[in-house]
């Protein structure tokens, strides 16, 4: 997907005065955020799962040269193929040659962020190539043109009424059909599609090491669709998705689970360990396991950023986020909204394009009680902030100009003196009772929404100084506040 | 009470915000405090702990100022009480990073941090060892405040103070604390994103304000005075007719009208 | 497609960044990747012979927590049990193409009391030859309603365990929009990590099932303003039967 990181302050004003996703957007809180609280919280001893769960990904990441090359003779011993792609565009490739060759016309596809990534869907059509996506928030973005709104749940920013509307317009139902209906549509419509296609291409939760198996979570049926239908199945997998151990499996899915929806286990949990086995009734016959790095590797090299590598992709810190649950998954301008899509966005796909992500947030901290593994996204917030300010780590991508850090430094300079700064607050107090307020471009941004608060005659020190003590208990007139 | 004394003497950090803005809730922990038998002291060199410039980005600036909060307050042992969580979580959970590579100055920021509480942090201490004085029960005059408490973020999240403050407020029986939907929701202030994101920060603030007027309490309270002033500029742009006060102001005031048993 | 598959190229550039980001805490207790043959097996018979033992009490512990996952459950003693739980379901549906899978569970039932008197056509999906796969597949497809075993169930999330190999189509429990899973006597085990530790020595053991679903439930979506829905592309009502 083509990066458009830089508009994130147009976009997110446009979705905050569209009165009707604010009101889809209201839904987050109570229908993922407080789901993942409760499971959570019905569950022994999450802390140490989520404990457990971090300490196996730092773990998986500090070897995963030897995960991956593990996983790659497991999964070739049983008969499917892996491929190691560097970039999102090699993935593509390799995806689109291997259909072409084997005549494939159409494929269905179950979720994958990581082909948004490639942009594989255009790849593919561009060959003459049919791709359709299967999972129902991804058939309706489809349907619309859209790109994904929310990690797990694609279409969450659109009423039922939009989709019972865009149904109708682009597969000619009624146009006022209720949900039921709606999916009852898409049952069919894809039904005919599992059936006919000649491969699938699913994405992967986990891909486990020791045993060269492939994990896929999913609710609806779409994923055993795509996997026990055609007569292909190809994977695409973010190379930092390997877990060593399927006996790991159970503790991530859990962390997983409960954290995307609140369930205690998905519908379906498919595992995939290499095509059919020649005794198989069905199955397909090929298996390709497409393993990415599209600049994960830089991210892996940093010491500060590396721990963004270890997300589930559950979307429990878009649930969090209150920015997020304001402005939505198509402000941030790439693949990965919210406070995981502020940090791995701008890094694979431009720092200083993305530069407005890592401010965007109050670092209120919501996202990291979210995470199922603990990944501290408030510090390597801070820490791209400073990169961008006056790092050294990505010189050539830092954004902050002279004048910006002329003005830090005199700022600071000046807040590190008491008596300096009471005299600046002073005098700007004076000057914004003579002056009217819209003068100041910076204020405006306060002013626009909220009153100004007074600036009192002296500051705490000063009075101090000059009282040298307090009043008696009985209360007195120095400052008594009103109730 | 008298072993309240043990506790010695405390000095205020007042912070940016309270310091040049609202200095009555400096003068409202001094005479809390005072009242609990604590002596109290303003080291008058304090300035900005920093934490504006570190979460622009601009680390170097930010340690200039660490470095001189670590000057006024290292060459004493007191305990230092600050009415605000962000500046607290800064001492403690960020100036160990500015000073990363700087042995001398890191032992001494951690030092100094074990020693630096926020104001219901401390208070919950004082109230443990029963230093608080018990405020007479409701009589003639007894006035029922309505109270609602909002989550500063820093507080909650990254110093994990949750049930002080609550605890601290439910132990008036003047106060009616009455708990606002989604307090742990972030107001929208953030420093510096409340004017560069301002949409955003206005649209998080209505959400805050509308949570806050639904609890019909007749003040609003939090720990942190940034985040109050954030509520408080719109609340009055709003016209709402609800009071703001730091909890130290509220406790004080609780306090001021009360009989010592 | 030279150029993709240099896995050598890739690895090295891992390797670097693995080594240029190193964070350190490097051993972790946690996961038992490194456990030994023998300590696994050992575990995976203490499992299998718990299962076997306490099956009463698994099944006691599965009934409730597949409910509330969405199972229709039931016990039931035995094949005659079973056709009696099954007509009702038959007539209401209006069900016409039955589909099962060759597994033992199901084979053990005489479905001629059914075929008679019902109108209804039963296809085991096997592989023995007798039926071309490409018709086997679109009986599968066609059919209202399928019905399996299972390979283990599991008390703790209310699942069911189907893996595909010569007995057991992928499609059986698929593609119909009723399922209905027979669950034996020694099948269920405890937790999700009971299963995988047996995963575990079947990898050692070189029997390792290509293909496993954890059925825990209808098929299910909330993408359309997070409103329930069930039958999406699976089954949207699906039985559990526990035998014995």
């Amino acid at each position: 997907m083509r990066a458009s990181t830089q508009y994130f302050k147009q976009k997110s004003t446009e979705t905050l005065h569209d009165l009707k996703i604010q009101e889809n957007l209201a839904g987050l809180y109570p229908g993922f955020h407080e789901a993942r609280i409760k499971a959570s919280s019905d569950t022994e001893d999450w802390d140490q799962l989520k404990e457990r769960g971090r300490r196996i990904k730092a773990h998986t990441l500090d070897h995963l040269d030897y995960y991956l090359e593990l996983l790659e003779k497991n999964v070739t011993n049983a008969g499917g193929v892996v491929v190691f792609a560097d970039t999102a565009k090699d993935a593509s490739e390799y995806v689109t040659k291997l259909a072409k060759s084997r005549g494939v016309k159409s494929v269905v596809k179950s979720k994958s962020m990581l082909s948004e990534e490639m942009s594989l869907n255009h790849h593919l059509e561009i060959q003459g190539i049919e791709p359709i996506e299967t999972d129902l928030g991804e058939y309706i973005v489809q349907l619309a043109g859209e790109t994904p709104y929310h990690i797990i749940a694609p279409a969450i920013h659109k009423s039922s009424e939009e989709v019972a509307a865009l149904f109708s317009e682009k597969i000619g139902t009624e146009p006022t059909l209720g949900i039921e209906d709606l999916t009852e549509v898409a049952r069919k419509q894809l039904r005919e599609k599992f059936i006919s296609a000649d491969m699938g291409i699913t994405g992967g939760n986990f891909m486990v090491a020791d045993t060269g198996t492939l994990a896929l979570v999913t609710n609806e049926g779409n994923g055993r669709m795509c996997t026990s239908m055609p007569r292909i199945h190809v994977a695409i997998v973010g190379m930092e998705k390997v877990i060593p151990s399927i006996t790991d499996l159970g503790l991530f899915l859990r962390l997983l689970i409960r954290s995307a929806t609140g369930q205690w286990i998905s519908s379906y949990v498919t595992t995939v360990s290499g095509p059919k086995r020649s005794k198989d009734i069905d199955g397909p016959e090929e298996f390709h396991l497409v393993i990415v790095d599209n600049g994960r590797s830089r991210i892996l090299a940093d010491p500060v950023l590396r721990e963004s590598l270890y997300c589930l992709r559950c979307g429990a810190c878009l649930n969090a986020c209150p920015v997020y649950r304001k402005v939505g998954g198509h402000s941030y301008g790439w693949v990965y909204p919210g406070p995981i899509g502020a940090v791995i966005s701008p890094m694979l796909t431009g720092l200083s394009r993305g530069k407005d992500l890592p401010f965007a947030s109050t670092l209120c901290g919501s996202c990291k009680e979210a995470c199922p593994v603990k990944i501290d996204i408030p510090k390597m917030l801070l820490y791209l902030r400073n990169q961008l300010s006056e790092g050294t780590h990505y010189r050539s991508e830092r954004t902050s100009g002279l004048l910006e850090r002329a003005i830090s430094m005199f700022c600071g300079r000046l807040l590190g003196s008491q008596n300096a700064t009471a005299k600046a607050v002073k005098f700007l107090g004076k000057v914004l009772k003579i002056f009217p307020k819209r003068i100041f471009p910076f204020l405006q941004g306060w002013t626009r929404f909220r009153d100004l608060p007074e600036i009192p005659e002296q500051s705490f020190i000063e009075r101090w100084r000059d009282s040298r003590h307090i009043d008696n208990v009985d209360g007195g007139d120095d400052g008594n506040s009103e109730k | 009470m008298s072993n309240c004394k043990e506790f010695g003497r405390v000095s205020i950090f007042a912070t940016c915000v309270v310091n040049h803005l609202f200095p009555n809730v400096a003068f409202s922990v001094a005479r809390v405090l005072e009242r609990c038998s604590v002596a109290v002291d303003v080291e008058e060199t304090q300035a900005c702990c920093g934490q504006p410039f570190f979460n622009m980005g601009y680390w170097k600036d930010a340690g200039r100022l660490a470095k001189k909060f670590l000057a006024s307050y290292g060459d004493t042992t007191e305990k230092i009480v600050v009415p605000s969580g962000s500046c607290v979580s800064m001492i403690r959970n960020h100036y160990p990073q500015l000073f990363a590579e700087e042995t001398d100055l890191l032992s001494q920021s951690k030092e100094i941090a074990s020693r630096t509480f926020e104001f219901t942090e401390y208070l919950e201490l004082l109230f443990e060892n029963n230093c608080i004085p018990k405020i007479d029960s409701p009589g003639e005059d007894f006035h029922q405040y309505r109270v609602t408490y909002h989550e500063a973020c820093h507080l909650s999240r990254e110093l994990g103070i949750k049930s002080s403050p609550r605890k601290i407020l439910k132990s008036f029986p003047r106060i009616d604390l009455v708990e606002m939907d989604k307090a742990e929701v972030c107001c929208g202030f953030g420093g510096t994103f409340s004017v560069k994101y301002p949409e955003i920060s206005s649209a998080m603030l209505d959400d805050k304000i509308e949570s806050i007027l639904e609890t019909k309490a007749s003040t609003v309270t939090a720990c942190d005075a940034s985040c109050l002033m954030n509520i408080e500029g719109g609340l009055k742009k709003k016209g709402a007719q609800i009071t703001t006060l730091h909890i130290a102001e509220v406790v004080d005031a609780v306090m001021s009208g009360a009989v010592q048993v | 497609m030279g150029i993709v598959r240099n896995s050598n190229k890739f690895i090295e550039r891992v390797r670097s960044a693995v080594a240029e980001g190193k964070a350190g805490g490097d051993s972790i207790t946690e996961s038992s990747f490194s456990e030994s043959n023998d300590s696994v097996r050992k575990r995976v018979s203490s499992i299998l012979a718990d299962a076997e033992l306490a099956w009463e009490t698994m099944f006691e512990n599965l009934y409730p927590v597949a409910e509330t996952a969405g199972w229709h459950v039931s016990r039931v003693s035995g094949p005659e049990d079973i056709l009696a739980y099954i007509e009702p379901l038959v007539v209401k549906a209006g069900t016409k193409k039955i589909v099962t899978t060759a597994q033992k569970a199901v084979s053990e039932i005489d479905f001629s009391h059914l075929l008679g008197h019902l109108e209804l056509s039963i296809t085991e999906i096997n592989n023995t030859g007798n039926t071309a796969p490409s018709d086997l597949r679109s009986r599968a497809i066609d059919a209202d309603i399928g019905i399996t075993g299972v390979e283990y169930a599991i008390a703790e999330t209310g699942t069911c365990v189907l893996s595909a190999d010569d007995e057991t189509g992928r499609l059986v429990g698929l593609a119909p929009p009723i399922h209905i899973a027979l669950v034996k006597r020694g099948q269920v085990l405890s937790t999700l990590d009971d299963l995988f530790v047996i995963r575990k020595l079947q990898f050692f053991d070189e029997n390792l099932p290509a293909y496993t679903n954890l059925i825990s439930g209808p098929s299910r979506s909330a993408d359309i303003e997070y409103t329930l829905v069930t039958g999406v592309h699976g089954p949207g009502d699906v039985h559990m039967l526990l035998i014995g």
